[in-house]
């Protein structure tokens, strides 16, 4: 990889909650359609009735992400190299990587989940204290990638609630801090609400 | 007072040190192991029955996803066997051999940093993982400046390479050559003498040399126990033969033995990356390719191609009908399925704690066996 | 080749020589230069065969469906129909490409799609050096023609700067378009 890096001093990682999502540079690379109307509609309803404190707490819950990482396949290998010393993930406070379910927030689901993995990844998912999150890493996760069989799953949302998809097979490790990043954001601006 | 209480506990699915998705059904006695019995399955993606549905070039980039940290070896022996049964293997150039020597050395590499990096996490050791993830990005970003991709590299094509070195290739593998030998020393001087690292591996896991032929264990497993068995020697393939490295081998046969063994390896590996620079030199640049028909149609048979991955002995079996372009059938031989056989006759006897290092010593990865 | 154990050293039974052996190391690579990559802020550029997101160009293709042939997993969609046309005064058959969609979620990067095609330069391609893909939908994945073509170059993440920042005033203008 040329070592060419793009230095950026005025940057700003967090962003003021409340603010139009459609306007900013935080939708990434690709703008669509369908996600523009769908981010207003959060704004008019949840976002603007968000007190201080609320802002406040989600802030707080955004910058201490704890993730369990469910590695089952390549991706977890692409996970470790994000929580290592050439990416370091914990710059964003997400370094605490726990194995148990009881003490972590985000759920990183890599790699494949057959059906015979997918009471185990409920079970697990059930097992993790509220707020918890989920990001789908990789191709498998997100939609059964490649292996339209009858024994994978076609994605994991269909047993568990997901907030955020990275695709890549497996994505790189910036692409992941790419999504959790957002997922901060999405924390951030208090959209989501479970439990 | 000395009766044996029987108990059965779950070690995994989704346990941080069982590399994946094992599932080890355990009969302790306190914290003893009277027995051990893997479940697999966790990970069953059908791979060999994809393989019959899918033309011989578009298997290439399934064959990264069985043993995902090593897929450039995973490439060579498809790819190996396929030419093999298509009777092309004379007609490689020698520039596109040297190539996959390459790759396939460094994958050996970036792979034995990965198992050391995640056994010695396991065993309590966190320094090493980090010390490991530096080096294994320079070998990722040799790949990535190779074939775009880091981990899944899909970096081989039936009857040559995809692409010539991009410029500056060979400069960069140079100067990573010249600084992984230090880099190795580093990792031996924080744990070869550390008594903390020795009380956890030194006698643990002792397989002899006849347990180890007769469970079929392949690798560092076996070399680790003495047998004198590399692929590379034995049943030379590519350009192996012109090469000058020699076979780690193993004393006792036990964990200390087998992480001593992958030391060795790397630094053998290092060797032949060394001394394929100046081999790849000499070689007219852009001849990669054999001339073969861009369909690939192999005449009707069967063959069994193996090579030596990290893992073991990988061995690819494919039979062809001669008229269509796909398998009628794919078997792989995975070394991480068959190494783990020997799991149960290793942990007998030892205590819960050392199934962890067990485990981490075999090195599997879960892809392969369940593939 | 046999492999060499440790010579065991008189001192170990009463000085823990060996765990300084290893403080040695880490002591020496605390003054070592740092390897971490800022990412946000200062993005490491992939290298420029990386297999990234994909670009596709309308003007370039052919409409041959050898990118739909070559791909292991078949998540490339054409339609396409044949059209008399004008070209150079003469009447032609042409193919017209309707529908050119790529399944992103599902795919693995694996550039079989770009080898195979045949136009020059490539009418689809893999390197633009994009791996920031992640979604809040997964039905956002899902490429058509324009979508490929025309996505925007906006290769790295960046907070919203405070002082742009519409207020949550002008947003709601935005959004009802000045109506209360």
């Amino acid at each position: 990889m040329p070592a060419q890096k793009i230095e950026h001093p005025d940057s700003i990682i967090p962003r003021k909650a409340g603010v139009a999502p459609g306007e900013g540079p935080e939708k990434g690379l690709i703008t669509l359609p369908g996600e523009t109307s769908r981010e207003a509609e959060d704004l008019a309803g949840g976002t603007y009735l968000t007190t201080k404190l609320d802002t406040m707490v989600n802030w707080a819950r955004g910058n201490s992400l704890w993730p369990l990482p469910f590695g089952t396949a390549c991706c977890a290998i692409e996970f470790m190299s994000m929580v290592s010393s050439h990416y370091d993930v914990a710059r964003f406070g997400a370094e605490v990587v726990r194995f148990s379910p009881r003490q972590a927030d985000l759920m990183i689901v890599a790699g494949t989940i057959v059906d015979k993995m997918g009471p185990v990844l409920k079970k697990i998912y059930d097992q993790m204290p509220e707020p918890k999150y989920v990001l789908a890493m990789g191709a498998c996760a997100t939609s059964g990638g490649f292996y339209r069989v009858y024994h994978v799953m076609q994605g994991i949302d269909e047993v568990i609630p997901v907030d955020i998809w990275v695709p890549g097979c497996p994505p790189t490790p910036d692409g992941l801090m790419y999504g959790i990043l957002k997922l901060k954001d999405k924390i951030e601006r208090g959209e989501i609400k479970r439990g | 007072m000395f009766d044996v209480h029987e108990m059965e506990i779950n070690f995994g699915p989704q346990h941080p040190s069982t590399h994946g998705v094992l599932r080890v059904l355990l009969s302790v006695d306190g914290e003893r192991i009277i027995n051990a019995k893997p479940v697999i399955g966790y990970l069953h993606r059908g791979t060999e029955k994809l393989f019959e549905h899918m033309a011989y070039p578009q298997c290439v980039p399934h064959t990264d996803r069985m043993d995902y940290v090593a897929s450039a070896t995973n490439n060579l022996g498809f790819v190996e066997a396929v030419e093999k049964l298509m009777g092309v293997t004379a007609q490689i150039p020698k520039r596109a051999q040297l190539m996959r020597v390459i790759l396939s050395e460094l994958q050996r590499i970036s792979s034995h940093l990965l198992w050391l990096a995640t056994h010695a996490i396991d065993i309590g050791a966190m320094t090493p993982f980090f010390y490991c993830f530096r080096e294994r990005e320079q070998i990722l970003d040799l790949f990535e400046n190779y074939c775009g991709a880091r981990l899944t590299l899909n970096c081989m094509r039936i009857g040559g390479m995809p692409d010539d070195l991009p410029p500056g290739w060979l400069d960069d593998l140079e100067e990573f050559t010249g600084k992984f030998d230090a880099a190795v020393d580093e990792y031996e001087s924080l744990l070869t003498n550390n008594r903390i690292w020795k009380r956890r591996t030194v006698g643990i896991g002792v397989i002899s040399p006849e347990e180890a032929i007769e469970w079929g264990v392949t690798g560092p497993p076996l070399r680790g126990s003495g047998v004198n068995w590399d692929l590379r020697k034995a049943l030379p393939y590519e350009c192996y033969s012109e090469l000058d490295f020699e076979v780690p081998l193993g004393i006792n046969g036990d964990t200390y033995d087998r992480y001593l063994c992958r030391m060795a390896e790397m630094r053998q590996s290092n060797r032949i990356l060394k001394q394929c620079i100046p081999m790849i030199n000499a070689t007219p640049a852009g001849d990669i390719k054999a001339k073969i028909s861009r369909v690939v149609r192999p005449p009707e048979g069967e063959v069994y191609h193996s090579i030596e991955s990290p893992k073991g002995e990988l061995g690819y079996y494919i039979i062809a009908d001669g008229k269509s372009t796909n398998a009628y059938r794919c078997h792989v031989r995975p070394p991480s399925f068959v190494n783990l056989q020997a799991l149960p006759a290793m942990a007998k006897g030892h205590l819960v704690a050392d199934l962890v290092a067990l485990i981490g010593t075999i090195d599997i990865v879960l892809g392969e066996v369940d593939r | 080749m046999r492999v060499e154990h440790p010579k065991p050293r008189w001192t170990d039974r009463f000085l823990l020589l060996d765990l300084f052996e290893g403080l040695k190391t880490t002591f020496y690579e605390l003054f070592q230069p740092k390897v971490t990559v800022r990412y946000p802020e200062e993005r490491l550029e992939p290298a420029d065969r990386f297999r990234g997101m994909f670009k596709f160009s309308y003007d370039r293709c052919i409409a041959c469906k050898l990118c739909a042939q070559a791909c292991p997993i078949d998540i490339i969609y054409i339609d396409v129909h044949d059209e008399q046309r004008e070209v150079d005064g003469k009447m032609k058959k042409l193919k017209v490409l309707d529908r050119y969609d790529i399944d992103v979620k599902r795919c693995m990067f694996c550039a079989l799609c770009e080898e195979a095609c045949p136009t020059k330069p490539k009418s689809i391609w893999l390197t633009t050096k994009t791996y920031e893909l992640a979604s809040y939908d997964r039905n956002d994945l899902y490429f058509n023609m324009q979508e490929l073509e025309y996505w925007d170059e906006r290769p790295r993440y960046t907070g919203l700067p405070e002082e742009n920042a519409p207020t949550q005033l002008e947003g709601q203008k935005m959004l009802t378009g000045g109506h209360e």
